[in-house]
């Protein structure tokens, strides 16, 4: 039984992982050593390992707000197999949905290293009635109240974006974001206006870095004028624009203060910039290395070095 | 503000009380709906209706986990800068339009998952079957590329 007291400063080392060989799920303890804190567990199959999650100030002891659990009110799942094989959400969760992602084609049009989502042009688009269910399904498990973010594959590569747009809104949603790659934005003039009009509110857009070194290393495309253009062309519309930076480390963690700044030039139209440190989905032929990620106090420090920002103003999630 | 400073709204001080979640939760959805959607936007509720439906709130006395976080959201505004009197008006407007915000997601994969941190994410995929899952869970896969739940 913890207090109130001691839950905003320390946390217990004991929790639970996966086995990324066969998922089994596995005891995980987090261990703090001289490098950092570890993820360390062991499957009796596959043998013991442990992963980098935490490096440096401030400490992790301090980076949580307590809080009492907010989770959803309608379960679609029962606890069966225990988490995380009841996702759905079951009733073990605690935290209510906030943002509501949907997948709303595969397809893309930038072929990326880097990527969340399989892309592929073999699966056919959701057509408009099975994304108003979908709509309908996250009103009635969330009561309406949560932010809704189209995401794909690419989801400017569908011509009737805008009557997404427009359903969701005429449902209800007060809040609606595309997460995008730019290509289109740049590339129609108009098409940002078309989304306006449908009713978007935010543009979520892929910003990895300032130059074309940093894009062409990432995504294999010089994109820094596209990426220019895209939001001039969301400027002339007044759309709100998140950049978006997925941060490798040599690839564009020299260049979070540069962003910053570029994200401050261009504000007020630049909304903000949402960093989001490279993680490992997908076939990867070895496990990636500890030299392959960037925890969080990572970023925290990046930007005190790099833009003055101190450290002390940013804050765990509430 | 006109110079291109900086002037941060937010300070992190551990140890404070403990939050309500689901207050907690409303204010997030708020503030990324206010904050990063389309500038110079009068603050009227009518262009955000927003359904919060009859949820009930509750008040749990149970034990909390505290599980530490791994985002941040932070924000800052552009100031009149050091040595420049600080004029009411001026700050009051900028900060309604030029208000600027930085924020961090670590994201887990299979090597770094705490499932833990899974129970508190926010931040879910519609399964085209059906149910909300977890951002994390739904991109999870294996060393070999095969997915815990999105279908291929």
């Amino acid at each position: 039984m913890t207090t109130d007291k001691e839950h905003t400063v320390a946390f217990p080392a004991h929790t639970q992982s996966l086995c990324p060989y066969c998922l089994k799920k596995l005891s995980a303890t987090r261990v703090e050593k001289k490098a950092g804190v570890f993820l360390v567990k062991e499957c009796p199959e596959h043998g013991p390992m442990e992963t980098i999650i935490w490096r440096g100030e401030p400490d992790m002891k301090t980076w949580t707000r307590g809080k009492t659990p907010a989770g959803p009110e309608i379960h679609s799942r029962a606890v069966e197999k225990g988490c995380p094989f009841d996702c759905g959400l079951c009733p073990g969760h605690r935290q209510r949905t906030c943002t509501a992602l949907l997948e709303i084609t595969w397809r893309c049009n930038l072929h990326c290293p880097v990527c969340f989502a399989d892309s592929g042009d073999a699966v056919p688009d959701p057509g408009l009635d099975r994304i108003r269910a979908w709509y309908e399904e996250i009103r009635q498990c969330t009561g309406g109240g949560c932010n809704i973010q189209l995401s794909g594959g690419e989801p400017t590569v569908r011509d009737d974006l805008p009557e997404i747009i427009a359903m969701g809104k005429e449902m209800g949603f007060g809040f609606i974001q595309v997460n995008t790659n730019g290509l289109r934005l740049a590339q129609e003039g108009d098409f940002a206006g078309r989304l306006k009009q449908a009713g978007l509110d935010s543009v979520f857009l892929q910003f990895d870095g300032v130059d074309d070194q940093v894009h062409l290393a990432l995504r294999g495309r010089k994109l820094q004028a596209i990426k220019e253009r895209a939001i001039a062309n969301c400027r002339s519309h007044n759309l709100g624009v998140v950049l978006v930076p997925t941060l490798v480390p040599g690839v564009n963690d020299h260049q979070i203060g540069d962003i910053i700044r570029f994200g401050l030039e261009n504000c007020p139209q630049v909304r903000g910039v949402h960093f989001q440190p490279v993680s490992y989905f997908g076939r990867y032929p070895k496990p990636p290395g500890d030299a392959d990620r960037i925890t969080l106090p990572q970023v925290i420090q990046g930007l005190e070095d790099q833009t003055g920002i101190k450290a002390a103003h940013f804050r765990p999630p509430g | 503000m006109p110079d291109g400073t900086l002037n941060p709204l937010t300070r992190h001080q551990p140890g404070t009380e403990l939050e309500n979640g689901h207050t907690g939760a409303s204010k997030t959805i708020d503030f990324t709906a206010r904050q990063w959607a389309s500038p110079l936007v009068k603050e009227n509720d009518d262009q955000h209706p927003r359904e919060t439906g009859n949820r009930v709130i509750r008040e749990s006395g149970n034990t909390v986990q505290p599980t530490p976080g791994f985002s941040f959201q932070p924000m800052a505004f552009v100031s009149s800068g050091a040595g420049q009197p600080v004029d009411l008006d001026m700050f009051l407007s900028r900060l309604k339009t030029h208000m600027f915000s930085i924020s961090c997601m670590v994201f887990q994969d299979v090597w770094n998952l705490d499932l833990e941190r899974v129970r508190d994410c926010c931040i879910h995929v519609l399964s085209p079957d059906g149910g909300l899952i977890p951002f994390c869970m739904y991109n999870l896969t294996d060393a070999r590329g095969r997915s815990l739940y999105r279908k291929t």
